[in-house]
């Protein structure tokens, strides 16, 4: 396996970070304000969201590090356009693409079947949690209320990243785009 | 050079090589000894046995059938492929000299410069500046040498007033100087032109061959320009390549002899031939025709239709040509150049839509100023202006896509916005530029099943349906494919068939041969006119004068989103020509000849 | 014009230590005289535009509410005992405490943003790159490379208008039910994602015909230096933290993170 990055991959996952963030755009800016009548809760139903471009990446190019680097480049990305979380972000995406590599770690970067790839939605949700636990001050919420939230988010994980996330991915790699990169290599 | 000429290795650039003299030879700026690539180990090969070189100083142009793999070649011969694109590369490429292999990376940059066709995708910083300051800093260019470096070039393409400028803000023109300053700025001793003018307008595209032209005579550089629209750059070429559909080179010579004897072959490969070349033998057709029955020495039409010399490729040969001919002759080549047409008698004036004085504001500036028109039944209507006229903000309007901010659309008499959304798209069409943003389905079938479903048709007969469509748009072959992965030119099949069901009567056509080569645009318009003689009308977007000309029944100028002419093509060209320059639109080519052959015969009838 | 000239690098890390260093307190008084802080010093400092601060700031607002009316319902220990009842509806009960955690939390997502803003409304994306190459010695084929796909921003904004227009033009209404609506998301999805892999590819070749070989040894034509003065902001926004940590602390409000799991 060649582990050494290349410019296009590196081009690749930055863009598409970009066309991620356009279309949380058109898509959660009804939902940024339904979250803010929901509270925490609504917001971890979608938080799967975040970690969708990092499991599609870590599914087409196939190496070490490619989730917790894609994750990071999303979150560089996400400063960049100008998202309002500012650049605490960067750390939160490391943080959340730790979990999913380590999950893809654990698979020793072999298995990219639909239930590692929901795992690894699992493991990006379970990083955040404990980060956002402290960041966000979750240690005020009823114990009870915690732990549906980890709970939600954890399922958010496996469902819109993980399998949405391989869904997307499939059916990009049928337009042809994706002949060159591992994913394609590994469907002949 | 020919193929015998040269010794054919299918070594590998890895392999280590012998010099040899004629390997070594720096005169040739590129060689290429039994070149073959494919993207895949045990894929076909895109190219095959390739033998070609470049010398020093020349021009060359390499021509071939759409997805025939030019740009393979080109990239291939500066590179990039394998070097950048996972490829797998055979046979021996040297460039100035030196085997590829020889090279380190980022050392072939200042030697060869490429422009690319996607100019939206060839830049990575955000300022016109910022790039080339990229450039330089990739060959360690001295800090305290940039800044004048920076506005030498910028200055050289006409660009420093944009120095400081969001590239994404520059017009397609403006960005493919940018790449030109870009090679300025690496120091590169030969340009490489990948379809640089194909996605431009035909203004730009003239604009920018006379500045590669000036700048490769005065900075003395090497040309290898591929490009589907030969008009702008045949003048200067030396020398032409010319691929077939297998990847392999069939001629390696002199233009002009291409082109006399291998026209029927250029045709058959859907190469697109120099306009004048065409106009000359429309010309020598109809002067034939002309000549046997005026009963005019038939001596001076064989003189146009063959002779000995070579066939013009260019308007100005064209014109020498013509101009060579006696007088009664010129007089009648004139006559046929720009032929009367009989405006189409209507099979029923049946107005269709009807637009009374549209505004549509964006950030407060009236994009659309007072617009209004007709469109009626059996029309074919191009709508034409300069970048940024409001063309397409007109046609979304006028398809009830967007609301105007004042004015109203009467669609067969009644208001736009009182049809149910359903009604609209039944009634009206819309051919977006880019196939790829109209498909909705994993499969060819499924895109063209979806129109027909949502009309509520038996599944059965949708089947049936569909199956007529696919043949009838060539299409059949294909029918389980994923649209993204077609070619340009069945993908702009695929979405004009998906759009076209039957009851559309208006169709609106967002510049639709852009990025498509000759024969797949010729296709889509013969197939546009097949729905006009039916009875439907066409709005067309377009920055081609020569289609107007040759389709169209009325055009429309909007400038500054107001129109300024609305009336037939022929009186655009002969009574409206300062509106042409003013809005960067481009007369036709035979009604440009006729008026400096008309010019001529004024003035050489006082010289004879 | 001080918070453009800051060095972006020193920028953002003396923002995520403030972030950080915020994240201790469970007090509604010391987030709030760091907001009072942090705006003061945005438009001291800087030539912010009040719109467009308050354009990014305003939807924080709304989340920042859900933070609190979630705390007040879900108080992780709601005793009577342990401090005063503020208001009492049947069985359920606002203590004091639980209120102040609640503000607190709600004030937390304020504060965070305004320091976010700080980032986010000075920064140049490229002297950002440049100064993550420059000072925090990230590989220039990264910083290049990410730039490179950044740049289709607006394209992708375009593409993603033309792609409604273009659906709606071929009859897809409006979707209802979750499935239908999943769909939707991916026809949007797939061409913009299809185009920006595509794109990525071109530009990657594109660079490299430009000479770009991602060497680390190169030349900038901006060069981007830490000053004094960059180290001289960072500890004027902590240190003014700091001070509004004192000062809560000094009329009896502040709260630290005890370490609740």
């Amino acid at each position: 396996m060649n582990n050494q990055w290349k410019l296009r991959d590196i081009i690749v996952l930055s863009s598409l970070s970009v066309v991620f963030a356009v279309i949380y755009l058109l898509f959660l800016q009804v939902g940024n304000v339904l979250v803010g009548f929901m509270g925490p809760m609504g917001y971890e139903v979608i938080f799967g969201i975040w970690f969708i471009v990092s499991i599609i990446a870590a599914y087409i190019i196939r190496k070490p590090g490619a989730a917790v680097i894609s994750e990071t480049v999303a979150g560089v990305v996400e400063v960049l356009i100008g998202n309002a979380v500012g650049p605490i972000l960067i750390v939160s995406a490391l943080i959340q693409g730790l979990g999913a590599e380590a999950v893809f770690a654990a698979s020793r970067y072999r298995s990219y079947s639909t239930k590692v790839l929901m795992v690894a939605g699992v493991g990006s949700a379970v990083f955040s949690f404990i980060w956002g636990y402290f960041r966000s001050g979750f240690g005020a919420y009823s114990l009870g209320l915690v732990i549906a939230m980890l709970v939600v988010r954890c399922i958010s994980g496996a469902l819109i990243s993980g399998l949405l996330g391989k869904w997307i991915a499939d059916a990009l790699a049928k337009t042809g785009v994706l002949r060159s990169f591992p994913i394609a290599k590994e469907r002949k | 050079m020919t193929a015998g000429q040269l010794l054919a290795t299918g070594r590998s650039h890895s392999a280590s090589v012998p010099a040899g003299d004629d390997q070594h030879d720096s005169r040739k700026a590129i060689m290429a000894e039994g070149l073959a690539l494919a993207f895949e180990e045990h894929d076909a090969p895109v190219l095959a046995n390739i033998d070609a070189a470049v010398h020093d100083g020349e021009t060359v142009l390499l021509l071939g059938p759409s997805g025939c793999g030019k740009s393979s070649l080109a990239f291939c011969l500066t590179g990039l492929y394998p070097y950048a694109i996972d490829s797998h590369v055979e046979g021996r490429v040297s460039i100035y000299g030196k085997p590829l292999a020889d090279y380190e990376s980022g050392d072939i940059a200042q030697l060869i410069g490429i422009v690319f066709q996607d100019f939206e995708s060839q830049f990575c910083m955000l300022r016109v500046e910022e790039e080339i300051a990229f450039c330089l800093e990739n060959w360690n260019c001295p800090r305290a040498d940039m800044d004048h470096i920076i506005r030498e070039v910028l200055d050289k393409v006409g660009l420093n007033d944009w120095r400081h400028a969001f590239i994404h803000e520059l017009s397609g023109g403006m960005k493919q100087k940018l790449a030109l300053a870009c090679a300025l700025a690496l120091r590169t001793r030969m340009l490489v032109l990948d379809e640089p003018t194909s996605n431009l307008d035909p203004y730009a595209r003239r604009q920018f061959a006379n500045l590669v032209t000036e700048l490769a005579l005065k900075e003395g550089l090497t040309l290898l320009i591929i490009e589907h629209q030969l008009d702008d750059w045949i003048g200067i070429a030396n020398r032409l390549l010319v691929m077939d559909a297998d990847g392999t080179i069939v001629y390696d010579g002199l233009p002009a002899p291409y082109f006399k004897h291998h026209v029927a072959e250029a045709k058959a490969h859907g190469i697109w031939l120099p306009r004048a070349l065409e106009l000359q033998q429309a010309l020598a057709e109809d002067l034939s025709m002309v000549g046997k029955a005026t009963d005019v020495s038939s001596r001076d039409f064989a003189d146009i239709a063959e002779d000995a010399d070579d066939p013009p490729l260019t308007e100005q040969q064209l014109l020498a040509k013509l101009s060579s001919l006696p007088r009664d002759a010129q007089a009648t080549a004139l006559s046929l150049l720009t032929p009367l047409k009989t405006k189409r008698s209507y099979t029923e004036d049946r107005v269709f839509l009807q637009a009374h004085e549209l505004v549509f504001r964006r950030k407060g500036r009236a994009v659309i100023d007072g617009v209004s028109l007709t469109l009626r039944a059996g029309e074919w209507v191009a709508l034409v202006g300069p970048n940024g006229a409001g063309k397409s903000t007109l046609a979304s309007l006028l398809s009830g896509l967007t609301q105007p901010d004042e004015g109203n659309i009467l669609l067969q008499g009644i208001h736009l916005h009182r049809y149910a959304e359903r009604e609209l798209r039944a009634f009206i069409g819309y051919v977006f530029q880019n196939p790829e943003h109209q498909f909705i389905a994993d499969t060819v079938r499924d895109e063209l099943a979806f129109g027909l479903r949502r009309q509520g048709i038996s599944e059965e007969d949708v089947q049936s349906q569909v199956t007529d469509t696919l043949t009838r748009f060539r299409l059949t072959k294909i029918a389980d494919a994923n649209p993204f992965a077609l070619s340009q030119g069945q993908k702009r099949r695929l979405s004009v068939a998906a759009v076209l069901t039957d009851s559309q009567q208006l169709l609106m056509c967002d510049e639709p041969t852009y990025g498509q080569d000759a024969y797949a645009s010729k296709q889509l318009m013969d197939m546009l006119h097949s729905r006009v003689q039916a009875g439907s009308a066409v709005l067309m977007i377009t920055h081609d004068m020569e289609w107007v000309e040759a389709y169209a029944d009325r055009v429309i100028v909007l400038s500054e989103g107001q129109i300024r002419y609305d009336g037939s093509p022929a009186s655009l060209w002969t009574e409206h020509a300062s509106l042409l320059e003013a809005n960067h639109l481009r007369m036709p080519m035979n009604y440009s000849v006729a008026g400096r052959l008309r010019t001529q015969l004024a003035e050489g009838g006082e010289r004879r | 014009m001080m918070l453009r000239d800051w060095n972006p690098s020193i920028k953002g890390l003396a923002i995520i230590l403030a972030v950080i260093l915020l994240s201790l307190t469970f007090d509604p008084v010391t987030p709030l005289l760091a907001l009072a802080f942090t705006i003061l010093f945005t438009f001291g400092l800087g030539r912010v535009p009040w719109r467009k601060w308050l354009l990014g700031f305003a939807p924080f607002l709304i989340m920042g509410f859900g933070y609190v009316w979630t705390a007040l319902l879900f108080p992780r220990s709601a005793d009577p005992a342990a401090s005063a009842v503020l208001w009492q509806w049947g069985s359920f009960i606002v203590i004091e405490a639980t209120f102040h955690q609640a503000l607190s939390l709600g004030l937390r997502v304020l504060i965070f943003s305004a320091l976010s803003l700080i980032f986010i409304l000075t920064t140049d994306p490229v002297r950002f790159m440049l100064s993550l190459m420059q000072q925090c010695k990230l590989s220039p084929k990264w910083a290049y490379g990410i730039l490179a796909g950044y740049r289709f921003l607006p394209f992708f904004k375009e593409e993603l208008r033309i792609l409604q227009h273009a659906h709606r033009m071929r009859g897809v209404e409006r979707e209802r039910g979750w499935k239908n609506k999943l769909r939707a998301w991916k026809r949007y999805a797939i061409p913009l994602l299809a185009s920006a892999i595509r794109k990525s590819e071109r530009v990657a070749a594109a660079m490299i015909s430009k000479g770009f070989s991602g060497r680390r040894d190169r030349t900038y034509y901006t060069e981007l230096r830490v000053t004094w003065k960059d180290w001289l902001l960072l500890a004027l926004l902590l240190g003014g933290i700091t001070l509004c940590y004192y000062l809560s602390w000094k009329l009896g409000y502040t709260q630290w993170y005890r370490g609740q799991l």
